[in-house]
């Protein structure tokens, strides 16, 4: 395609991107390092003499006053706040740590909001992944199996946990586990027998595991309609070699199956990692934000939830959000890259 | 594949399907039910939610539409938030698909080196959460004071999806054989005519189904219209958020059940109708790398 052709229609999307996410994004940069010139605290004196006394006493006032002018340029001060790296925080909880490594990591690291946020992040993907995955595989598989007009339907209720928006499935969840007599909360009283009254919403250690099992709930419908499709394409060749030469099922799931659908795996734990970061309407939807908060829920808060906007930090935040996505999706440019480089030939 | 398997694993198969059925769906048809009773049915023991004992003591009924007369009372408005969310999908679907559909052909006709550059770019834009690019937005939106305008939410809906729709069009594109544009243009069309008169035509499933999508990612968006919208501009998701603000104030979670239902209808009519679009979609990003 001529460059002329080719730029013309590419030019509106194009333009949209530019304007409407380099731009942005130029600006979140600039918005982590640069801040309007802080407003200044001017201090005034009134004093008095005591016509008594003939002690003279001073009291001080406080005011603000806002200050116009150029943007000032903060250095890493927003990345060092204590609400993203707390670069101070960390310092002084190190020198002042007398209890060892382990102290240090759960007492003062665990506690600073972006650490805590990036260990929920971690704990959900390394909790949720192989469910997925698994869940997955069998739904796909057992509905591979499925006499032929059963599958139709039984693909329709697997889409809706996946299609509705995460803000409605979750409080679709919520409800039935959060009251005392929700369905859910019964169930699961019933089956922690080892447990009196065990609650839902009681510990941070609860909180992450329903969001955990919401996320589970979520993402296997998409696992489960990839692998799907990833079976109509296995080799029928390859199989019926295999059960010729007495390959029992396991078998064939293992040495056939399962290899044909590597790529696809790999496609849907990517997506999924990077999706944990996004993570955000679920802690509205289970009210867990005492307990759990995402880095996606850290931005919105700096951005939305508090009254005065905290740019700077919200900024920051997503500058090293971006940073850590773009460094999961790493390898995925090279070999995209590469298989562009390869086809072009 | 021959399916012979003995009658043990095909109670397995069946039972599983079965369970795996009402875990998906059942928690939607309880919501559906429950929001038809009143808060202490709904929310109270979960016997209660299936006999409707205190809504039939109330109404004399075993169901009352009380949660949605709420939700869309004058108080609470949550008609205007659908109006709301039927303008701003409608225009970001067609917006995103014209420039998508325009975009996606040029990216894969071009064997230019730059277009996959721009190709890879748009994977990064991609793969970006939303949120981290909210701030960038608020601060100069705030400052021009054109804030919590409907269009502008629309145009950055549309940029944001922007990187995968054209991904997705792309895909589409390169299964329609190059020679169609080429016996195009040797009959005399300009490339402008050949991309509309002979390849658009054959586009239309690609295009259904991409539309899909970025309905999809318009209408459950919570980012983007929660932190640009103003109050009365603004769309199902965010409102159902606040209503969850105020339900403990005054008493009426009903009102936020009623809504969760309303804004869920759709979705159900629309995967009833194009489960095969929304299947074969959810898999061309994957099955083509």
């Amino acid at each position: 395609m001529p460059h002329r052709a080719f730029f013309a229609f590419l030019m509106p999307s194009l333009l949209a991107m530019v304007l409407f996410i380099l731009l942005p994004l130029f600006s979140v940069g600039y918005q982590s390092l640069f801040s309007p010139p802080r407003d200044i605290e001017t201090i005034s004196e009134i004093c008095s003499t005591n016509f008594l006394t003939g002690v003279r006493s001073c009291e001080q006032t406080i005011s603000m006053e806002k200050v116009e002018g150029t943007n000032v340029f903060r250095g890493l001060d927003f990345f060092c706040g204590r609400s993203v790296l707390a670069c101070n925080e960390l310092a002084t909880g190190w020198s002042e740590n007398t209890q060892g490594v382990g102290y240090f990591w759960s007492k003062v690291v665990l506690n600073l909001p972006l650490y805590k946020a990036m260990a929920f992040t971690l704990f959900y993907t390394v909790l949720t992944t192989p469910f997925i995955l698994a869940l997955g595989l069998v739904v796909a598989l057992v509905v591979d199996n499925l006499w032929r007009p059963l599958r139709g339907p039984t693909i329709f209720a697997s889409l809706l946990p996946f299609i509705v928006t995460p803000l409605v499935g979750s409080l679709v969840l919520f409800w039935m586990t959060d009251n005392t007599g929700g369905l859910l909360y019964s169930i699961t009283n019933g089956l922690a027998f080892w447990a009196d009254d065990f609650s839902l919403r009681a510990s941070p250690q609860a909180t992450w595991a329903v969001i955990a099992v919401y996320g589970v709930w979520h993402v296997t419908p998409f696992a489960f309609v990839v692998f799907y499709a990833g079976l109509q394409t296995v080799s029928q060749d390859q199989l019926e070699a295999a059960m010729i030469d007495g390959a029992p099922r396991i078998d064939r799931l293992r040495y056939v199956i399962i290899p044909h659908l590597m790529p696809l795996i790999t496609f849907v734990l990517l997506i999924h990692i990077m999706d944990a970061f996004r993570v955000l309407e679920p802690i509205f939807g289970f009210q867990a934000a005492a307990n759990a908060q995402s880095v996606s829920y850290l931005i919105y808060e700096h951005l939305v939830l508090q009254a005065d906007k905290r740019y700077g930090s919200a900024a920051a935040t997503s500058v090293l959000t971006i940073v850590m996505v773009f460094i999961l999706l790493f390898p995925v440019l090279v070999r995209t890259w590469r298989d562009f480089r390869i086809a072009a030939r | 594949m021959t399916k012979r398997h003995p009658l043990a694993l095909l109670v397995l198969i069946y039972g599983f399907a079965a369970l795996w059925v009402v875990v998906a769906a059942f928690p939607f048809v309880w919501t559906t039910w429950g929001s038809l009773k009143i808060e202490t049915d709904f929310f109270g023991h979960w016997v209660k939610n299936l006999t409707g004992e205190d809504t039939l003591r109330s109404f004399g009924s075993y169901f009352t539409t009380l949660g949605y007369d709420s939700a869309f009372s004058a108080k609470k408005q949550f008609g205007q938030a659908v109006g709301n969310t039927m303008i701003i999908t409608v225009c970001t679907v067609v917006i995103s698909l014209t420039f998508g559909t325009l975009g996606g052909y040029a990216l894969a006709r071009s064997t230019a080196r730059y277009a996959f550059v721009l190709l890879i770019i748009a994977l990064v834009f991609r793969a970006m959460p939303h949120i981290t690019l909210v701030s960038g937005y608020m601060e100069p939106l705030f400052r021009w004071g054109i804030w919590g305008e409907t269009w502008v939410a629309v145009i950055v809906l549309v940029a944001i999806n922007q990187p995968f729709t054209i991904w997705m069009m792309r895909s589409f594109f390169m299964n329609v054989p190059r020679e169609l544009d080429e016996s195009a243009m040797i009959d005399g069309c300009n490339r402008l005519q050949g991309f509309w008169y002979v390849i658009m035509p054959v586009m239309w499933p690609g295009v259904i189904t991409t539309g899909l999508f970025s309905f999809l990612l318009a209408y459950n968006d919570f980012t983007v219209t929660s932190a640009l919208l103003s109050q009365q501009n603004t769309t199902m998701i965010p409102r159902i958020a606040g209503f969850l603000g105020s339900a403990q104030n005054d008493g009426d979670q009903m009102a936020a059940v009623a809504a969760v239902v309303t804004a869920t209808a759709p979705l159900f009519v629309l995967i009833m109708v194009f489960q095969r679009q929304l299947v074969s979609g959810l898999t061309a990003g994957a099955v083509k790398g």
